[in-house]
């Protein structure tokens, strides 16, 4: 990844990564710049931040053992790196910048900062969460083919 | 909730408070519902089209049906009328989706032309109301039976709705809450959406229309037709603040 003009790095003085640590934390934008082919998060990989992107856009590959598969392509306005985020959980897919792209990222306490300050953020992000378990839930009937054998029991 | 439209022309009007004696839109809204027909133009009321804070139910029932007919004409011509709650119509939430909107959402992200314009009515970046929706909603219902003895009140609660803004936005640059140039509450939403990759962002509530080039976009207010004539024509993904003259 190049060119953030924020980003940490081993060069910026401690106090100069401590206001961009604050920013963060206020919900202010950190942006990072992607070339094409660039890996933006690795699947398996530990990190948390969530990605909105500005501009460009992004392929969603997954790993499943030799093969990759291509889970989607995602434009500006849309976001990844959230279940990460919510979960604590490592990544589950690659993402990789398919053109020239700018994206925001936000850490887990910034993103309750941001959403205070925008609060149409957390219904984006809802409305993109529901129509993929609406996606989810339809290829799961498709797969059942009308059998019994993946009925979901929804302890709720 | 549908909160995604695609218009390639569409004109952006807020702040009507049509109910409110205030309120002089009617007759002027009337001919530019014409004109959006003429011009093939979708419509959009960002907030705040009907006032139900401060309302005289006599006043509401004259404004209404003419306006009513300007938009069925519109939806009549196969164009969409898309309505956007603000804060002094929050209760018709419910009720208006049964009336002849298209689509009745809390903001609207328009695709047109190649572009992504927000339209949102604001008042949830206004200080006074995110500090305390209730009381503020309380203090606009008292304001009203002001607004009934002086209706031109409202310019004067504009002006200093703005001056407060700007003075707000001076203080926290000094204090270094925000950065300098970072402008004022509403711009600093502004640029949080077109963070977002939005390349327009379009806002009511403050009545003060105004366009600000922002470092990545364009931030427009479309400004009010509570005494003003102000409006956003979106053609093609280009946004203009336009004046309507009748």
């Amino acid at each position: 990844m190049t060119g953030g003009a924020s980003r940490p790095g081993p060069g910026r003085s401690p106090l100069e990564r401590m206001a961009t640590a604050g920013r963060r934390v206020q919900g202010d934008a950190v942006t990072r710049h992607a070339d094409p082919g660039e890996l933006i998060v690795a699947q398996g990989d530990d990190d948390a931040n969530m990605f909105i992107i500005q501009s460009g856009g992004v392929e969603v590959r997954r790993h499943v053992g030799e093969q990759v598969v291509v889970l989607g392509r995602l434009q500006r306005g849309d976001f990844f790196g959230e279940m990460s985020l919510l979960e604590s959980q490592p990544r589950t897919a690659d993402v990789v910048a398919i053109e020239p792209t700018v994206l925001v990222e936000l850490s887990a306490g910034a993103l309750l900062f941001r959403i205070r300050r925008d609060p149409t953020l957390a219904v984006e992000m809802l409305q993109k969460l529901s129509g993929r378990i609406r996606n989810l839930n339809a290829a799961l009937a498709d797969v059942a083919g009308g059998s019994n054998s993946l009925l979901v029991h929804d302890d709720i | 909730m549908r909160t995604v439209a695609t218009e390639d022309r569409m004109f952006v009007v807020s702040d009507l408070h049509l109910g409110n004696p205030s309120s002089t839109a009617r007759a002027r809204l009337v001919s530019f519902l014409d004109h959006a027909l003429k011009e093939g133009a979708s419509l959009c009321i960002n907030g705040d089209g009907f006032d139900l804070a401060q309302t005289r139910f006599p006043r509401l029932a004259s404004d209404t049906p003419p306006v009513m007919a300007g938009l069925h004409r519109l939806l009549h011509a196969d164009l969409r009328v898309y309505y956007i709650v603000g804060n002094h119509d929050i209760l018709l939430e419910q009720f208006l989706s049964d009336f002849v909107f298209s689509q009745i959402s809390p903001f609207l992200n328009v695709h047109s032309g190649d572009h992504r314009i927000r339209v949102e009515h604001g008042h949830i970046y206004d200080p006074w109301f995110s500090y305390s929706p209730t009381s503020y909603q309380r203090a606009t219902r008292l304001a009203g039976y002001l607004v009934f003895a002086i209706p031109d009140i409202y310019r004067w609660w504009d002006r200093v709705g703005t001056t407060v803004d700007h003075w707000n936005s001076r203080r926290h640059a000094r204090d270094g809450s925000t950065d300098p140039g970072a402008g004022t509450r509403y711009h600093r939403a502004a640029n949080d959406l077109l963070q977002r990759g939005f390349d327009t962002v379009i806002f009511g509530h403050t009545h003060a229309a105004e366009t600000v080039g922002m470092p990545i976009g364009t931030y427009i207010n479309c400004g009010n037709w509570l005494r003003g004539n102000t409006y956003v024509d979106i053609n093609h993904g280009a946004a203009t603040l336009c004046s309507w003259q009748d």
